[in-house]
């Protein structure tokens, strides 16, 4: 497997960008965003990425650059409408927007509709860290591939929640976590390796347990369960949570619900993704500086002083296996599938541009 | 294992009125008492058992150790446009809890968004009845609450270090019930194990650990031991999700709100010390209406709830249903024919009752 320097990725993914007609600061911050996501370790939301935004710009589905404007403002609230654009930039204004007004109101929102794929959720909540504040970020998605418990059919897709906190001494808790038990990545790895699945991960069309990963990953739709698994293992939750995140970025937004018109229901032209972030000021709640951050570091210190189960494995805190991606992936660069590095490729000569990954 | 034990039937405002005597009994003043005894009824009649009054015995509990101070007056500490923060005076959780969900809502009415922090609080019933209280309003509502006791161990841990909290979120639709929300953030309460245990059937796989953090399904053993998972189960279904999401609560709740360290309390190396008695909770309400005209929220939810209930079902007796759906269900069975309350729970009761000098209205 290739290993690609982080500087080589953000240059191929700028001038593929630019070659689209995105003008240069929405590039800048667009391949940013993107490579955070590799530098974390999430794969599925960096570079990997930019085969399916290629095919999707050239269908028409995402407009590049997109009429991004501000439709309504309000102290605590921004609507923005994406007008189609790549998600990268809507987000990001939204998220900068609900910092800065829960710096001034304590707390805030923004709401994004008509957008696209933004990359991770967590690069977006974040960003309210380096603020001090507390940040949280969700997303509609633009497929079906969860299963309700009970259905035979899948009707939305892994709708991911962010949230992050600054502590003090100890990184920031980063939570960024699909709604779904395990993202189409995890099937995939399964595919590779020739390994059975978990019960629990996805279904068949009967709706009875699927662990043939090769069937799982080739399937249309896909399958796949809410986080919980089966409805032993509470995957009522899971569903519910996918379903408030769908009410809080779909329908708050008037955007689509898993790519599909909830007034016609069929899927339409665009993707029409809504997106929802929040910021919260702990300085107001707390009213004395770095009382927050120093009861972040006591509940953090007392996570990781459980006993484990297994010496070898300490308790985690939501955030640290991305802190450790990002010491390793900055220092050796990030390791690319064959797959991928192919598709790069190809979307390099589409694009008209030069393929830097060699 | 016992015995089954005898159940009666109470209606819904006998057990409310049954509470209120034994709240004001204690001496809480008129209005809060009302208000707690009508969100303790109203998780009785949604079939949230663990939520109702069958929590009356621990809060006379709680109230003899001094953890319940009845004759609280929660203050509001600090509070702008679209946030305050109020001191709960260690008084009962439902009424301070009902007050910050109100003042949520009307001031999103204003600012589209707010949130209300409460500190120094208690046991505040079931979340969902406050989410519930805003969607009502027209709002969208967040409530959340953490819980002191520990009963979640996190992934990879051996011990519990988290209560199992619950995140409720409602939405209002226009002709569906609210879409109601109602969770804990472990894979299932520490009830149900017990409910297992009391019928001496084994507990599923995934839900549980014993003493040493390993996996059982011992249904003694496992109600001992007070360690259940995250949701999700095992770290192969992704407990480390259910984990965060219960570490999520605790920050929102208690990090944010200061009520997660005792004021000035430090350990001998200077960090804060964990609080065992104070409950924090949180409560966002937003205003749909600022963002879209009229009803049109209201109508795409009833549209996205209709989507999911005609999704088609493995077993068409079993039908697709939204969160919420078993709640209103059993709402509408037991406004009918009263809750069933085990003898059990009803002579605890009485023991209550009779402490307080309270009448006894239950038949």
């Amino acid at each position: 497997m290739p290993t690609i320097a982080v500087d080589t990725i953000k240059a191929q993914i700028s001038c593929v960008l630019t070659a689209w007609g995105m003008p240069a600061d929405h590039v800048a911050t667009t391949a940013e965003l993107m490579v955070e996501a590799d530098i974390r370790g999430i794969d599925s939301h960096g570079i990997g990425m930019l085969p399916q935004y290629h095919d999707r710009r050239k269908d028409g589905r995402i407009i590049v650059p997109g009429n991004i404007r501000v439709v309504q403002d309000m102290p605590a609230m921004t609507f923005i409408d994406a007008g189609h654009a790549l998600g990268h930039v809507p987000a990001k204004m939204a998220m900068q927007s609900a910092i800065a007004k829960a710096k001034e109101m304590g707390v805030a929102i923004s709401v994004v509709r008509d957008s696209n794929h933004f990359g991770a959720a967590g690069v977006y909540s974040t960003m309210a860290i380096k603020e001090g504040l507390i940040g949280i970020c969700m997303t509609g998605t633009s497929q079906r591939s969860i299963v309700p418990p009970r259905a035979r059919e899948p009707m939305y897709s892994t709708n991911p929640i962010a949230m992050a906190a600054p502590a003090q001494r100890n990184p920031p808790f980063n939570l960024d976590m699909a709604t779904s038990t395990v993202a189409v990545g995890k099937l995939n790895i399964y595919r590779r390796a020739g390994k059975e699945m978990p019960v629990g991960w996805a279904l068949k069309p009967d709706g009875s347990p699927e662990t043939d990963a090769e069937a799982a990953f080739y399937a249309t739709p896909k399958r796949m369960t809410p986080l919980g698994g089966t409805e032993n293992g509470g995957s009522h939750k899971g569903y519910g949570l996918a379903i408030m995140v769908d009410i809080l970025c779909s329908v708050l937004s008037g955007s689509y619900f898993g790519g599909h018109d909830l007034k016609t229901g069929q899927p339409g032209d665009f993707i029409n993704v809504g997106s929802f972030f929040l910021a919260i000021d702990p300085a107001f709640f707390r009213g004395e500086p770095g009382a927050f951050e120093a009861d972040m570091d006591a509940l953090i210190d007392q996570m990781h002083g459980i006993a484990p189960l297994d010496p070898a494995q300490p308790v985690l805190v939501p955030g640290e296996p991305e802190e450790a991606a990002r010491a390793e992936r900055l220092k050796n660069g990030v390791p690319m599938t064959e797959t991928l590095y192919g598709e790069i490729k190809r979307v390099a000569e589409e694009s008209g541009v030069e393929f830097l990954l060699e | 294992m016992s015995e089954p034990t005898a159940i009666r039937h109470i209606p819904g405002d006998v057990i409310r009125d049954q509470i209120e005597a034994v709240l004001t009994a204690w001496g809480v003043a008129t209005d809060p008492a009302a208000t707690a005894a009508e969100a303790l009824a109203d998780a009785d009649l949604h079939g949230v058992d663990s939520h109702g009054v069958g929590l009356v015995p621990m809060y006379d509990q709680r109230r003899g150790q001094g953890r319940i101070n009845v004759s609280a007056t929660p203050k509001i500490v600090r509070e702008k446009a679209a946030v305050a923060l109020i001191d709960a005076d260690k008084s009962l959780g439902h009424p301070v809890s009902v007050q910050a969900m109100r003042l949520a809502c009307d001031k999103a009415r204003e600012t589209a968004v707010a949130l209300v922090g409460v500190r120094n609080s208690n046991h505040f019933g079931a979340a969902g009845y406050y989410s519930r209280l805003a969607a009502k309003q027209g709002m969208i509502g967040l409530a959340m609450t953490h819980a002191p006791g520990p009963a979640i161990v996190p992934t990879f841990g051996r011990d519990a270090a988290l209560g199992t909290n619950p995140i409720a979120f409602a939405a209002p639709a226009k002709q569906n019930q609210p879409f109601a929300l109602d969770m804990a953030t472990s894979t299932v309460a520490l009830n149900k194990v017990r409910n297992y245990f009391r019928r001496g059937n084994p507990i599923p796989e995934g839900w549980a650990m014993d003493h040493e953090g390993r996996p059982t399904t011992d249904p003694e053993i496992g109600y001992q031991a007070r360690r259940v998972t995250p949701v999700g189960g095992t770290r192969e279904l992704g407990s480390h999700k259910g984990y965060g999401l219960a570490m999520m609560v605790e920050i929102l709740c208690a990090v944010l709100t200061g009520a997660w360290s005792e004021p000035g309390e430090t350990d001998t190396r200077g960090r804060p010390l964990k609080s065992p008695n104070q409950t924090g909770h949180f409560f966002l309400a937003i205003d749909p209406n600022r963002l879209r005209d009229g009803e049109q929220f209201g109508e795409d939810l009833d549209r996205m709830i209709d989507m999911l209930h005609a999704t088609p079902p493995v077993d068409p007796a079993r039908p697709v249903l939204v969160a919420g759906d078993p709640e209103y269900a059993m709402f509408a069975e037991r406004s009918e024919t009263g809750v069933p309350l085990p003898e059990t729970l009803l002579n605890e009761l009485r023991a209550v009752v009779s402490r307080c000098n309270a009448p006894w209205l239950m038949g």
